[in-house]
C-alpha cells in the first residue's frame, strides 16, 4: 500500500473540542455544584445525582491544602500509603510525585468509611469527579484510584476548575500508557494563577497565598473575613512575579531546575473571546507563561489583580462562554494556507493569546505533527503486522511438521536437519527485525502512549514470542562459543525482555477477571525460556555425568525438574516437549538414570510418577 | 459500473423539478394541503401528479416518553426492510421519529393511498387510470416527514419507477443508521429538501424535546405557524414572528437550538479529524444525551437573497445546518422563514442561480481574496462558493473549516476504495493460485483439496510438486487473502469506506469466490489443529468475521431480488454452502436425529446441484463418514451416488 509518510496533519480541532464541552451543559451544573457546597465547612465531599450522572464534588480549599513545605515544590511520593497500584510508575521504576497537599486531603476522605461505602454502590454509573482549585486536584487523584478498580460498567470523567498542577511526568506516563489521558478535563481561566503557580518552588509563593487565600476563602463561601487590599495588592504583583519567573523559564527552555509538575490531561483555556481545548502537555506549558502575558497597555497590577479574582470567578466566566464560542471569528487575512494551521490560529484567537505569538503556535504545531506521526507510525506497523503473519505461518508449519515426524522444532532447527530450515531461519530473522523495531519506536516515544496496553499489539507480541524464542534460543546455543547461558544479562534479545514485561504488566491489570484454569495442554509453552532452562540443565547434567561441580550440578538439575512439574501442574507446557525425539525426553532418560541409584529419589521426585506413567504419551 | 437504480436519473428529474416553475406548484400544493385532512392531490400538465401532504400539528403531538421521540423504525410494521445497519449479527434497525411513523401507519391503514400510489408508478390498468405518471410526493413542515416515509415505502416496492419526494422545512426524521441505510440503496436522489437558511424547524430535533425553552416556545409557535399556513393568504399573514412569541422566550428558544445544534455538529466534526479516539470528547459522549437524527437525501439551501445550492453529503448538511443558522441572531427570521417559502421559491426561480451538487464546474463569482490567492485548490474555491451563496461568506473561517473537514473526508473514502480496488485485483492472483491447488488436489481421485489441507494424504502425487511444498503455497495464499478481506471488514466497521459497498455487485461477487474457494481451507486448517476441541465447533465458535459478512452481503442483495440465482443444472464447481465442511466435522458429535436432519439436507443439496464434484470422492472425510453412516441401506448409499452423474467422473478418467 502506498501511503505517503510523512503526512502532516490536517485539521486541529481544539476549538470544536471546547465548544463540545462547553454545550453540553456539563460545566454549569458543576460549578453549581461546587459553589453551593464549598459554603459548607465541615463535609470533605458530596454526591449530588443528575439525571443519570452522578457528580462526585470535593471541597474548594482548605488553608492547609497549599501547604507543603517538606519539599521544594510540595511533591510526594504517590503511593506512600499503598493506596494506588503499583503500575503508577516509571520505566525504570521511577516513582510518580503528586502534590502532597491534595494527596493528604485525598487520603483523608478515603478514610472516612462512608465516601467507600458510597463509591461501592456508584459501581454502574456514570460518574464525574469535579473539583475546584486543590479539591480540583483531589477530584483528579479520586479519578485514576477510581480507574484503578478497572470497573468494566462504569464510565467516569474529572472535571476541574482551576486546579494546580498536580502530578509529575511519570505519573503523565503512567496515565498516558493507559489511555485514560482523555478522561481529565481541566477548566482553567486564562489569567488564574493557580494552575500555575508550583511551577514556582513553594517558598517563593508562600507568604503572599497565606494573604490570598483567605480572600479566595470570603468569594466562596458566605463567611465573612476581612482582607486588607493594600497587603493583598502586594500579595498578588508578588506571586505573579515569582510566578511568571519560573514559567518563563520552562516556556523558553531556559536552562535550570524546574518543577516536577506537569500538566496531566486536557486543558480548556478560557477566556472572554472564547474557549479551545489543548492536550499536548509541552503546549500546556508554554500557554500557562504565555497567555499571562497579555496584550500590552495593560498595566502588570491589573493583571495581577485579575490573576486572583479569576480563580474564583468561573461561574461567570461560564456565563459568558458559550456565546462566546458560538459567534463565529472573522479572519480578513488568512495566516497560512494549510488548514490546520488556521485552526491552530483560530484556537489561540479564541483564547486571546494571539496568532503571532510564534512561541506557542509551534508548539501547537509540534505537538500536532508529533501525534499525527504517532498515528501514521501506527498505521505502518499494522500493515506491517499482517504482511508478517506469513512468516509466523511457515514458523507454524515448520512446528506442525516437525511433530508430524516425532520431534520438536526446536530441535529440529538447532541440528539444522532439513534444507528447510534454512527458510526457517529467514523467516526468524524477519520478524524478529520487526519487532526490534517495534521495541525501538515504543522506547523512542514515537507511538501512541497506550501503545503497549493495546491488546491487539500484546496478543501478537506473545505469540511471536512463544513461537519464535524458542528458535532464538536454538540458534543461540548453537552458534555459542563462549558457553554462556543464554538467560544470562546481554544475552537474551532485548525485544523479548520488553514484550514479556508488557505481557505481565497487562496481565497485572487483568486480575480482576479470573482466568480460566488450562485443562488441555498448551500449545505453545507458555514461559518462551522454556528451552533455554533445559539447555542449562543439559550442561548441569553432562558436568553430573563427568563427576564436575556435583553438589552445583545436582541442584540445578533438581530446581529445573521442580520448575517442570510446575509448568505441567498449570499446563502451560506443550505436548511437542514429551515426543520421543525431544532433547527434553533424552535429558531425562539420561538424568532418570544417574538419579535411579540413590533409591529414595523414586519416591521423592516431583516428575518421577508422572514420566513414568506416561502420564504425557497419553496426551500425546 | 453497477445499475440498481430504477428510476433512469432521479437527479435529473430533481433538477428539473427544482429549477422549473413546477416548484411554484408542489408549494402551492404543500399550501392547499393544510385545508385538507390528510392530503391533497392535484394533477398538472404533462401527467405529473402532486400528492402534498397536511403538516398541521397539535401541540400535545409533542408530549412524549423519552427525549427524542424515537422508536425503531421496524417496530409494529415491516414496510422497511432496507433500513438497517447491516451488521452481521444482530443488526441494528434505524430509529425513526415515532410522531411520523404512528402518523404513517395509520394513513397506511386508513386510507387507499398505497393502492394509489402503486397504480400510478407501475402503470396496472384499472378504470380510470391507464398510464404510468410521475408522481410527486410533497409536504411542508410536519407534512414533509409523512411525505418521506411514503416515498421510502413505495422505494423499498422495488418498482421500475419510483415517486420522488420534495420537502420544505422538514424536521428530521431518522437516524444515522437511516441515512446511511438510504445512501446504501442509493435513494438519496429521490428526496430533495428544501431549507430556508434561517428556518428552525430542521434544526429543532437536535434538541431535547423535554428541554423547557423548547417546549416553552413551542407551545406558542405551532399553534400559529398552523393558523398562517390554514388562512394560507401569503400577503396577510407576514406579521412580524414576535407576535407569536415574546421576544425573551424567543431568544432562548434560539439559544437553545443553537447550542444543541453546534454540539452536535462540533462532535461530528472531531470524531470525524480524531476518529473515535478515546480523548475527552469520548468520555463526554457517554455523559450526555445527543440527539440520534441526521439528515439524509438532498437538501437545498436556500438564501433570502434568492441563491441557493445542493448539499448531498450527510455530514456537509449537517455542517450548513449549523452555520447557516449559527451565525445569526435572527430570531425573527428563524420563526418567520418557516412559513415564507413561497417567497423564497418565488426568489430563487428570478434569479435560477441553483447551485448543483457536482459544482466543481461553475467559475464565476469567486471573492476577491480568494482569486488573489492562487494557492486554492478547485474544491476550496468550490466551498468557498457555497458560502458565499447561503450569504455566510467565506469570512466565516470556522464554517470554511467545517465544510472542508467533511469534504476531506469524502476524498479519503475514495482515495481509500481506489486502493483496496487495485488489491482486489492483486488479490485475483492468490485465488486463481489457489483454484490451481484446488484443482491439482483432486487429480488424485481420491482426496480433495480440503482433505489435502488437512494434511490427510497418504501419498505423493506424480509428476507434481511435493504436497508439503504445495501446503505452504495455499497457507501463504490463505493468509494473504484473509489479511485483504479483514482489512476490508475493518475498514468498514471504521466506515472508512463508501456505504454502498456490500451492495456492489463487483465485491459481492469476489467477496462470494472468495468465500466459496478459502473458507474449507481455513476450517481445515480449525480442525486440523484441534482447535475444536479447544474452543469449541467451528460454525459455533471459530468462523471468521469476514466469511459471516461476506455471506451477509449476498443474502441481503439476493432478498432485495436485485440477484437472483437461476437454478443450476450441472453441480457447482464450488460447494454451495461454504461451512460444509465443518458441518460434516460436527456431525460426528451430534445425536441421531440430527445426523437424520442433516443426510436430508444432503439430498436436498445435491438434488440443487449445489455441491461440488470435490465431496464426492473416494477416500475424503466426507465419504468416509457416509459410508460408515449406519442409518442408511447400502442401497440408500449407492442410490445416493448413483443420482449423482459426477459420481461416475473420477473413475471414468482413472
Amino acid at each position: 500500500m502506498d501511503l505517503d509518510w510523512p503526512n502532516p496533519p490536517k485539521f486541529s480541532v481544539g476549538q470544536e473540542l471546547a465548544t463540545l464541552i462547553a454545550t453540553c451543559g456539563i460545566l454549569p451544573k458543576a460549578w453549581e455544584a461546587i459553589f453551593s457546597f464549598s459554603k459548607n465547612e465541615d463535609d470533605s465531599f458530596l454526591l449530588e445525582k443528575d439525571e443519570d450522572v452522578v457528580y462526585v464534588i470535593f471541597p474548594s480549599f482548605r488553608n492547609e491544602d497549599f501547604i507543603a513545605s517538606d519539599s521544594k515544590y510540595g511533591e510526594c511520593n504517590i503511593n506512600n500509603q499503598k493506596i494506588f497500584s503499583a503500575g503508577l510508575k516509571g520505566d525504570v521504576d521511577k516513582p510518580a510525585l503528586v502534590h502532597k497537599g491534595a494527596l493528604n486531603r485525598f487520603l483523608h476522605i478515603l478514610e472516612n468509611p462512608d465516601f467507600k461505602a458510597k463509591m461501592q454502590e456508584l459501581k454502574e454509573q456514570n460518574i464525574i469527579f469535579v473539583g475546584h482549585s486543590i479539591g480540583g486536584a483531589v477530584a483528579a487523584l479520586a479519578t485514576i484510584w477510581f480507574l484503578e478498580k478497572r470497573l468494566r460498567n462504569s464510565n467516569s470523567f474529572c472535571i476541574t476548575f482551576g486546579a494546580p498542577l498536580f502530578g509529575n511526568a511519570t505519573l503523565q506516563e503512567a496515565i498516558g500508557r493507559e489511555d485514560w489521558l482523555g478522561r481529565f478535563c481541566h477548566v482553567v481561566c486564562k489569567y488564574d494563577i493557580v494552575p500555575r503557580m508550583y511551577l514556582a518552588p513553594y517558598e517563593s509563593i508562600a507568604n503572599s497565598l497565606d494573604a490570598i487565600v483567605p480572600h479566595w476563602r470570603s468569594k466562596m463561601s458566605t463567611e465573612c473575613i476581612d482582607v486588607s487590599h493594600l497587603s493583598m495588592s502586594e500579595a498578588c504583583i508578588n506571586i505573579l512575579n515569582n510566578v511568571v519567573k519560573c514559567t518563563s523559564t520552562i516556556a523558553n527552555n531556559y536552562p535550570g531546575v524546574r518543577s516536577p509538575y506537569v500538566p496531566i490531561g486536557t486543558y480548556m483555556f478560557c477566556s472572554t473571546h472564547g474557549a479551545a481545548c489543548f492536550e499536548d502537555s509541552e503546549a500546556v506549558l508554554k500557554l500557562l507563561h504565555f497567555s499571562v502575558q497579555g496584550q500590552e497597555g495593560i498595566p502588570f497590577d491589573q493583571i495581577a489583580g485579575t490573576c486572583i479574582s479569576e480563580h474564583t470567578d468561573y461561574g461567570h466566566m461560564l456565563e459568558g462562554i458559550d456565546e462566546a464560542l458560538l459567534n463565529a471569528r472573522q479572519f480578513a487575512n488568512l495566516v497560512s494556507n494549510s488548514s490546520f494551521e488556521i485552526g491552530i490560529a483560530l484556537e489561540l484567537e479564541a483564547i486571546g493569546v494571539g496568532a503571532q505569538d510564534n512561541h506557542v503556535f509551534l508548539a501547537l504545531k509540534k505537538a500536532g505533527e508529533a501525534k499525527n506521526e504517532k498515528d501514521m507510525n501506527i498505521e505502518k506497523l499494522n500493515v506491517q503486522l499482517s504482511t508478517n503473519q506469513s512468516f509466523l505461518a511457515q514458523l507454524e508449519w515448520h512446528k506442525m511438521n516437525c511433530k508430524d515426524k516425532n520431534s520438536c522444532s526446536y530441535d529440529s532447527f538447532k541440528q539444522q536437519v532439513e534444507k528447510k530450515d534454512f527458510y526457517v531461519n529467514l523467516a526468524r530473522t524477519k520478524l524478529g527485525g520487526f519487532w526490534d523495531e517495534i521495541v525501538d519506536m515504543e522506547e523512542k516515544h514515537v507511538l501512541p502512549s497506550d501503545f503497549r496496553t493495546r491488546n491487539k499489539w500484546i496478543n501478537a507480541g506473545t505469540t511471536y514470542r512463544r513461537l519464535v524464542e524458542p528458535l532464538d534460543i536454538a540458534f543461540h546455543y548453537r552458534t555459542d562459543k563462549e558457553n554462556k547461558s543464554y538467560l544470562s544479562d546481554e544475552v537474551r534479545p532485548h525485544r523479548h525482555i520488553v514484550l514479556e514485561k508488557w505481557m505481565k504488566e497487562k496481565e497485572q491489570t487483568r486480575s480482576g477477571r479470573e482466568r480460566r484454569g488450562r485443562t488441555n495442554f498448551a500449545s505453545l509453552t507458555q514461559d518462551s525460556c522454556f528451552w533455554a532452562h533445559l539447555e542449562e540443565a543439559r550442561k548441569a547434567l553432562m558436568s553430573l555425568q563427568q563427576g564436575k561441580d556435583i553438589n552445583a550440578s545436582l541442584e540445578v538439575c533438581v530446581e529445573f525438574e521442580t520448575y517442570v512439574k510446575s509448568i505441567i501442574t498449570d499446563k502451560s507446557i506443550s505436548i511437542e516437549v514429551f515426543l520421543d525425539q525431544s532433547s527434553f525426553m533424552i535429558w531425562w532418560q539420561q538424568y532418570s538414570q544417574i538419579q535411579l541409584q540413590s533409591p529414595q529419589w523414586r519416591s521423592n521426585s516431583p516428575l518421577y510418577d508422572f514420566m513414568a506413567n506416561e502420564g504425557c504419551k497419553k496426551k500425546v | 459500473m453497477e445499475a440498481c437504480t430504477s428510476n433512469p436519473k432521479p437527479g435529473e428529474t430533481l433538477d428539473y423539478v427544482v429549477g422549473s416553475e413546477l416548484i411554484a406548484d408542489v408549494w402551492d400544493a404543500c399550501c392547499k394541503a393544510y385545508k385538507c385532512r390528510d392530503f391533497h392531490e392535484t394533477e398538472i400538465k404533462k401527467n405529473v401528479i402532486i400528492i402534498a401532504f397536511c403538516g398541521s400539528q397539535k401541540v400535545t403531538d409533542f408530549i412524549t416518553e423519552n427525549d427524542f421521540d424515537e422508536c425503531k423504525i421496524n417496530s409494529y410494521n415491516q414496510h422497511f426492510e432496507s433500513m438497517h445497519d447491516g451488521d452481521v449479527e444482530n443488526s441494528k434497525p434505524a430509529l425513526v421519529r415515532k410522531l411520523f411513523l404512528d402518523r404513517f401507519l395509520c394513513m397506511m391503514q386508513s386510507s387507499k393511498l398505497g393502492d394509489k400510489i402503486q397504480q400510478y408508478q407501475t402503470g396496472k390498468k384499472t378504470e380510470k387510470v391507464t398510464e404510468k405518471k410521475t408522481v410527486i410526493l410533497a409536504g411542508h413542515s410536519f407534512g414533509g416527514a409523512i411525505a418521506s416515509l411514503w416515498t421510502l415505502w413505495a422505494l423499498e416496492q422495488r418498482w421500475e419507477n419510483s415517486p420522488l419526494c420534495i420537502t420544505f422545512g422538514c424536521p428530521l426524521l431518522g437516524d444515522k443508521i437511516f441515512s446511511r441505510a438510504i445512501e446504501r440503496e442509493k435513494w438519496s436522489p429521490y428526496f430533495c429538501h428544501i431549507v430556508s437558511r434561517h428556518d428552525i424547524v430542521p434544526r429543532l430535533c437536535f434538541s431535547s424535546l423535554k428541554s423547557l425553552p423548547i417546549s416553552k416556545a413551542l407551545d406558542r409557535l405551532l399553534p400559529y405557524w398552523n393558523d398562517s399556513m390554514q388562512k394560507g393568504d401569503n400577503q396577510q399573514k407576514v406579521q412580524d414572528g414576535s407576535h407569536a412569541l415574546p421576544q425573551e422566550d424567543s431568544l432562548s428558544f434560539i439559544k437553545q437550538v443553537i447550542a444543541d445544534t453546534s454540539q452536535l455538529v462540533t462532535h461530528e466534526t472531531r470524531a470525524l479529524v480524531v476518529g473515535s479516539a478515546n480523548l475527552v470528547g469520548g468520555a463526554v459522549k457517554c455523559l450526555i444525551k445527543r440527539s440520534p437524527y441526521r439528515p439524509f437525501g438532498y437538501y437545498v439551501f436556500c438564501s433570502s437573497s434568492g441563491t441557493a445550492c445542493c448539499i448531498e453529503n450527510t455530514e456537509a448538511i449537517l455542517q450548513m445546518l449549523y452555520f447557516a443558522l449559527g451565525n445569526s441572531r435572527q430570531s425573527g427570521a428563524c420563526i418567520m422563514e418557516h412559513i415564507e417559502y413561497g417567497k423564497t421559491i418565488a426568489q430563487i426561480s428570478k434569479s435560477s442561480s441553483l447551485i448543483p451538487p457536482c459544482w466543481k464546474t461553475v467559475n464565476n463569482e469567486i471573492p476577491p481574496y480568494w482569486k488573489k490567492n492562487e494557492n486554492f485548490s478547485t474544491d476550496e474555491v468550490a466551498l468557498a462558493l457555497q458560502l458565499e451563496a447561503m450569504g455566510i461568506g467565506v469570512q466565516n473561517v470556522q464554517a470554511w473549516l467545517g465544510l472542508k473537514i467533511v469534504e476531506e473526508n469524502k476524498n479519503k473514502l475514495t482515495k481509500n476504495m481506489d486502493q483496496q480496488i487495485i488489491k482486489l485485483d492483486e488479490m485475483q492472483n492468490y485465488m486463481a493460485e489457489l483454484e490451481l491447488y484446488k484443482i491439482s488436489c483432486e487429480k488424485d481421485g481420491s482426496l480433495g483439496y480440503y482433505d489435502f489441507f488437512k494434511m490427510n494424504w497418504t501419498k505423493e502425487l506424480p509428476n507434481d510438486l511435493p504436497n508439503d511444498v504445495k501446503w505452504i503455497n495455499a497457507n501463504k495464499n490463505r493468509f494473504k487473502l484473509a489479511a485483504f478481506w479483514d482489512g476490508i471488514c475493518e475498514l468498514m466497521e471504521k466506515e472508512e469506506l463508501p456505504n454502498d459497498l456490500p451492495n456492489r455487485v463487483k465485491w459481492i461477487n469476489a467477496g462470494t469466490e472468495y468465500r466459496l474457494l478459502v473458507e474449507p481451507l481455513d476450517i481445515a486448517h480449525y480442525y486440523r489443529l484441534g482447535k475444536h476441541e479447544d474452543s469449541g465447533h467451528y460454525i459455533a465458535h471459530g468462523r471468521p468475521r469476514r466469511y459471516k459478512l461476506l455471506q451477509k452481503w449476498l443474502e441481503d442483495k439476493e432478498k432485495k431480488g436485485e440477484m437472483q440465482s437461476k437454478k443450476r443444472i450441472q453441480p457447482a464447481i464450488f460447494t454451495q454452502d461454504s461451512c460444509f465442511w465443518a458441518r460434516v466435522e460436527e456431525v460426528h458429535s451430534k445425536t441421531d436425529e440430527e445426523k437424520t436432519c442433516f443426510t436430508e439436507q444432503l439430498k436436498q443439496k445435491m438434488a440443487d446441484c449445489e455441491l461440488s464434484k470435490d465431496v464426492f470422492l473416494d477416500d475424503n472425510t466426507f465419504m468416509r463418514w457416509w459410508k460408515s453412516y449406519p442409518n442408511l441401506s447400502a442401497q440408500e448409499k449407492q442410490s445416493f451416488s448413483y443420482k449423482y452423474p459426477v459420481m461416475l467422473l473420477p473413475s471414468a478418467e482413472g
